[in-house]
C-alpha cells in the first residue's frame, strides 16, 4: 500500500501585524529563514503564483485586510506538531498574531 | 551583482567566490540569473529555483542541511530577494533584521541576548518592531561584547541596502 500525506495550507501575509510591529513589508531575511526551515524540514512545497486577498476579524472583533503567500505542503501525520511548531516560531520572525493553517480541510489558528 | 566573473555580490554586499564551483553547478546558476532576468514574478522564480537546486543537490545525495548553506541555494535566495523587491513584495534587510538574525541563530532567547549585551528587552523590543532604532554607540557597545562590529559597505546595485552590516570577529 502506497504511503499517504495529509495536505496542509498555510497563509503568510506579506507585512508585519501593525498591532506588533511597523505594518511594513517584511525584509528578504524572514522569507530566506522560512525557506530555510522549509527546505531542510520537508522536501518540498508548492506556491500558487498569486498572492491571496483576504480579509478577516482580528481578536478585538477589528476587520483586518491583507495579502499573503500561500503554501502547500504534504505531510505525514506525525508531521504536523512540526509545522505547528514552525508556525509558532514563525510568529516572532514575521510579528503575527497568528497563522492561518489547514489540514485536510480543517482550519486552525496557530498562535 | 558584480562584474567580475568569479564574485558575486549579494543584496548585503557581501562577496560570495564562485571559485570552488564545479561545471553543473556554474550551469545552474547560469539558468537561475537568465530565469531572475528574464521574468519578473518572485513566487515562479521560487518554485523554479528551489526546484533546479533541489535536483542537483538532491541528487547528488547532499542533506538539506548541507545544501542551503552551498553557494548556488545562497544566491538562488539572493536573486529571489531581489525579485521580491523589485515587485515590491518585500524590502531589502536592514540592521534589524540583521540583528534578528544574530539573536536567532547565536543565542537561546532575546533575554540571553540582552543579558550577554546589557541592552534593555524593552528597547530591543522595541528596535527589533522597527518601531525606534537605536543609536550607534549603544549598537557598537552592544555587539563589541558578544563578538561583532558594525561595518559600513557600498549599496548593491540599485536597491536601497542600508549600509551598515554586522561582522563576527
Amino acid at each position: 500500500m502506497s504511503e499517504y500525506f495529509l495536505e496542509c495550507a498555510f497563509l503568510v501575509p506579506i507585512r508585519r501585524d501593525s498591532r506588533f510591529s511597523d505594518g511594513e513589508l517584511h525584509s528578504t531575511a524572514a522569507w530566506d529563514w522560512l525557506e530555510s526551515e522549509l527546505w531542510v524540514r520537508y522536501r518540498g512545497r508548492t506556491r500558487p503564483l498569486e498572492l491571496c486577498d483576504g480579509v478577516y476579524a482580528d481578536k478585538s472583533g477589528n476587520a483586518v485586510q491583507d495579502l499573503s503567500r500561500k503554501y502547500f505542503i504534504a505531510l505525514r501525520e506525525e508531521q504536523i506538531d512540526d509545522l505547528r511548531e514552525l508556525l509558532r516560531e514563525a510568529k516572532g520572525v514575521f510579528y503575527q498574531e497568528c497563522f492561518y493553517l489547514s489540514v485536510r480541510g480543517h482550519v486552525e489558528f496557530v498562535d | 551583482m558584480s562584474n567580475r566573473t568569479d564574485v558575486y555580490v549579494d543584496l548585503k554586499g557581501r562577496e560570495i567566490s564562485l571559485a570552488n564551483l564545479d561545471e553543473r553547478e556554474l550551469q545552474l546558476l547560469s539558468a537561475l540569473e537568465s530565469r531572475a532576468t528574464g521574468q519578473a514574478n518572485w513566487i515562479d522564480f521560487d518554485n523554479a529555483a528551489m526546484s533546479m537546486v533541489a535536483d542537483l543537490y538532491d541528487g547528488r545525495g547532499v542533506s538539506r542541511n548541507e545544501s542551503r548553506r552551498t553557494v548556488v541555494y545562497r544566491i538562488a535566495r539572493d536573486l529571489s530577494g531581489r525579485l521580491a523587491i523589485a515587485a515590491g513584495m518585500a524590502r531589502a534587510p536592514d540592521y534589524r533584521d540583521e540583528l534578528e538574525e544574530v539573536i536567532r541563530t547565536q543565542f537561546r532567547t532575546r533575554r540571553q541576548f540582552c543579558e550577554a549585551t546589557g541592552l534593555s528587552e524593552d528597547m530591543l523590543s522595541h528596535v527589533l518592531a522597527h518601531r525606534k532604532h537605536m543609536s550607534i554607540e549603544t549598537l557598537v557597545d552592544a555587539l563589541k561584547r558578544v563578538g561583532y562590529e558594525l561595518r559600513i559597505t557600498p549599496r548593491t546595485n540599485g536597491h536601497a541596502v542600508e549600509s551598515i552590516h554586522l561582522l563576527q570577529h
